[in-house]
């Protein structure tokens, strides 16, 4: 399970099942907390703990149900009355945040630069990827609208985080949370690779501590009432350098000192999901392209 | 143009199966657009401006999945819908189950091999004990070829293993020949009954590629990783393989081959394997205990090779010669080297440490360790500095007749390389001649295993003068008048 919900379980354990998918089923632990039991091989979560479920069997076919109560312990018996207790006992605890390290500014530009037409060559079609380069979509239809409701937000929240803007950064956040296909919205997807990209990325380049935060505040406050329950959840985590597994790695791989693993770490980025990946690079360049500006503009 | 639509409260559905259902959804005849999308108030916004949005659909919440069509008929926009919902809820007959076949998990991969009993977990470290993880919970033993796996989760692993029937091989574990299959780095050897426990590389690929070449075969090849006789890991995996080949119909002997092995851990573990009520030859080297009775103690990987061929009741065949490890008498004055790695370089540093390679002879001659000061980066492989090569250089002088005037020193002012050392020197001074060696593998094409510094033992120095002053006194016995 990952460090953060070990981390939430030493003040509670109880929890809700507030929805079900094949092979996941997310718990509330309370209105602003959620947890994802996911069976093996799904990549763990930042909020995620991986349960044993037999392969074949989906978390349906397992008996849970939303609105089933769950208790998550390490040890005695668990609270009375729950209709699951998933026992902890022996649970490996995974670090969701990268590992970072302070970097030269040119490197990050360097790197980004180099893998910026992969996410081009592979991204998924049907996503945000035109915020990045324009690509026409028939007039009139989903894709077209999307892109055309998600353009200003996306290219305001960038400007305004340059410029140390909280109010404007969470009036962006709001025109984009909770838009688009998928359980998490591509809207929230791009939020939260935005997030990602100015906590990791600002924080390794010596980003003012003070300033950052407050535009990562502003992120998730304007997201608030928009965003779906998970994307609403993985923006919180973001904008703590908080990633699930594939996303992880990612960073690791552009943090490190040797950048060989960094073009295989994004495709397996845009892998994730449908246009969950795409969507989550494409937040994360614009949010890259938004830290390095604000360090540019900073005094030295 | 009819719209039609459905809202399904509180749905959670992943996105790949949104995806899919909206694009099987789209392909329908007499279908315009489709969309599967959360209810969320953009989301509202965005079909209405795509013309998909039906009443109910503006009034759902955001944990609502919304389906939207837009078709030619009300009977195409209605069929659309219904087998929107049929695919959301997994019913078969509807084009085939939701979500890619290929796998891109371990877990994924089993579902997709009913039977399949092992996985191999090969990702950077910090992400291998998550990996392993689960495919333990998939029921599936685990070969763990990565490295950097923290001991804690390593005991943990082979602990939750150990519960479940199964076995963790590693981490860092390099090779195994499980039923016939090589597995990360293996050798193509003959399938036959010995039974091979081994940390996880060199020592089990060379005690296997030996029982190839005296005419035996391997049955299982278990590596269990390098720390697994560590205190911590109490040898959880190793005592698993033992149990494992004891009951192995195929194994008749057991080959058990180990470093630097805890006390209490190696003691529990010869215990182990005395209880297979198999044969056992055991290799421990850095181990001075002693084994018990039914199992055969040896000192190198031949003997441990050649034990186990004979104690299949074969003629006791020999290696050729070719690699003939064999302790030496005399000890070595003193020896730092670095080694490259592996068993083989534990069993070579074992039996280096009572001998000493030709390099002496070369280096005599004042090259190498007489010349260090010119080439002073051959102190870093045992942690030194350029001043320490050119100290090597200086003692020296001591010690020889002659200045070389073909190679000079640049780091002292291109003096001579010491040259020509006086027996009589190093008697006198105590300083022994230093040698630079190369340290290589006894078997030819296996090359060079470690590097380091080494020194000669005085007692040669201190023999051949005995024998000098007694050929000199014979000699000057013989032209006496």
């Amino acid at each position: 399970m990952s460090r953060w919900v070990r981390d939430q379980l030493a003040a509670r354990s109880r929890a809700q099942v507030v929805g079900v998918q094949s092979r996941a089923c997310h718990l509330g632990l309370d209105a602003d907390a959620l947890v994802i039991l996911s069976a093996p091989g799904v990549p763990l979560s930042p909020n995620g703990v991986a349960v044993d479920v037999a392969p074949t069997v989906t978390m349906t076919e397992a008996g849970f149900r939303a609105g089933q109560t769950v208790t998550l312990s390490s040890h005695g018996p668990g609270e009375a009355g729950a209709d699951w207790r998933v026992v902890l006992d022996g649970a490996a605890i995974w670090e969701p945040r990268p590992v970072l390290r302070r970097v030269a500014l040119g490197l990050i530009e360097d790197r980004l630069r180099q893998i910026r037409l992969a996410v081009r060559a592979h991204g998924a079609s049907e996503s945000l990827l035109p915020l990045l380069w324009p690509a026409a979509a028939a007039p009139g239809t989903l894709p077209a609208a999307l892109i055309r409701l998600a353009s200003v937000p996306a290219r305001l929240l960038g400007e305004a985080a340059i410029r140390g803007d909280a109010e404007s950064v969470a009036g962006a956040a709001a025109g984009l949370a909770g838009l688009g296909p998928g359980l998490t919205p591509s809207g929230d997807d791009l939020l939260a690779g935005f997030a990602a990209a100015w906590t990791l990325i600002g924080e390794s380049l010596g980003l003012d501590g003070a300033g950052g935060r407050e535009v990562a505040s502003a992120l998730v406050s304007g997201a608030r009432a928009g965003a779906s329950a998970v994307g609403r959840a993985w923006l919180g985590h973001a904008v703590r350098g908080e990633l699930a597994e594939p996303l992880r790695r990612f960073a690791d791989a552009l943090f490190a000192v040797d950048a060989r693993d960094l073009e295989p770490a994004l495709r397996a980025v845009l892998g994730v999901g449908a246009s969950s990946g795409t969507d989550w690079a494409v937040g994360f360049f614009l949010g890259a392209d938004a830290a390095l500006g604000a360090v540019r503009r900073a005094p030295s | 143009m009819t719209l039609a639509g459905r809202v399904r409260p509180d749905t959670f559905v992943d996105s790949v199966c949104l995806m899919q259902a909206t694009e099987r959804v789209r392909a329908l005849p007499g279908v315009r657009a489709a969309a599967l999308v959360m209810a969320t108030d953009l989301n509202r916004r965005l079909l209405a401006e795509a013309g998909l949005l039906t009443s109910e659909a503006g009034r759902a919440g955001p944990t609502d999945l919304i389906i939207a069509v837009s078709a030619e008929s009300a009977e195409a926009a209605d069929a659309a819908v219904g087998r929107a919902e049929a695919l959301l809820a997994g019913r078969r007959g509807e084009g085939g189950p939701l979500r890619s076949e290929a796998p891109r998990s371990i877990v994924a991969a089993a579902r997709g091999l009913p039977g399949a009993n092992l996985a191999l977990v090969s990702v950077p470290g910090a992400y291998a004990a998550a990996e392993a993880h689960q495919a333990l919970s998939a029921g599936l033993s685990v070969f763990l070829f990565s490295d950097g796996v923290a001991l804690a989760d390593e005991v943990q692993l082979k602990r939750r293993a150990q519960a479940r029937g199964l076995l963790v091989m590693g981490p860092e574990c390099g090779t195994a020949l499980i039923d016939g299959v090589g597995l990360g780095f293996a050798n193509r050897v003959r399938r036959g009954p010995v039974g091979l426990v081994a940390a996880s590389g060199t020592g089990l690929q060379e005690v296997a590629c030996l029982i190839h070449r005296l005419g035996g075969g391997v049955s299982q090849g278990i590596g269990t990783g390098g720390r697994d006789l560590c205190e911590a890991v109490g040898g959880l995996s190793t005592l698993q393989a033992l149990a494992w080949l004891g009951r192995d119909a195929g194994t008749r002997v057991i080959g058990l081959v180990a470093k630097a092995p805890s006390g209490a851990v190696a003691q529990r573990v010869l215990d182990a394997a005395r209880a297979s009520g198999k044969p056992v030859v055991a290799y421990l080297a850095g181990w001075p205990g002693p084994a018990p009775a039914g199992v055969l103690r040896v000192e190198t990987l031949e003997a441990a090779a050649q034990a186990l061929v004979r104690a299949l009741g074969g003629p006791a065949a020999s290696l050729g010669g070719a690699r003939g490890l064999r302790p030496r008498r005399r000890r070595a004055g003193r020896a730092l080297g670095l080694y490259t790695g592996g068993t083989l370089c534990d069993e070579a540093r074992a039996i280096f440490r009572d001998g000493l390679g030709d390099s002496a002879i070369t280096e005599t001659a004042g090259l190498g360790g007489f010349a260090m000061a010119a080439a002073p980066a051959i102190v870093q492989f045992v942690g030194g500095t350029a001043a320490e090569a050119i100290g090597h250089t200086r003692r020296m002088y001591e010690i020889t007749l002659a200045e070389s005037g073909a190679y000079r020193l640049p780091p002292l002012d291109f003096r001579g390389t010491p040259t020509g050392i006086d027996l009589r020197l190093v008697l006198q001074t105590g300083i022994l001649p230093q040698i630079n060696t190369g340290i290589a593998h006894r078997l030819a094409g296996i090359g060079q295993i470690g590097a380091g510094l080494v020194t000669p033992p005085l007692q040669c120095f201190e023999a051949a003068g005995l024998a000098l002053a007694a050929a000199l006194e014979r000699a000057a016995t013989a032209g006496a008048p």
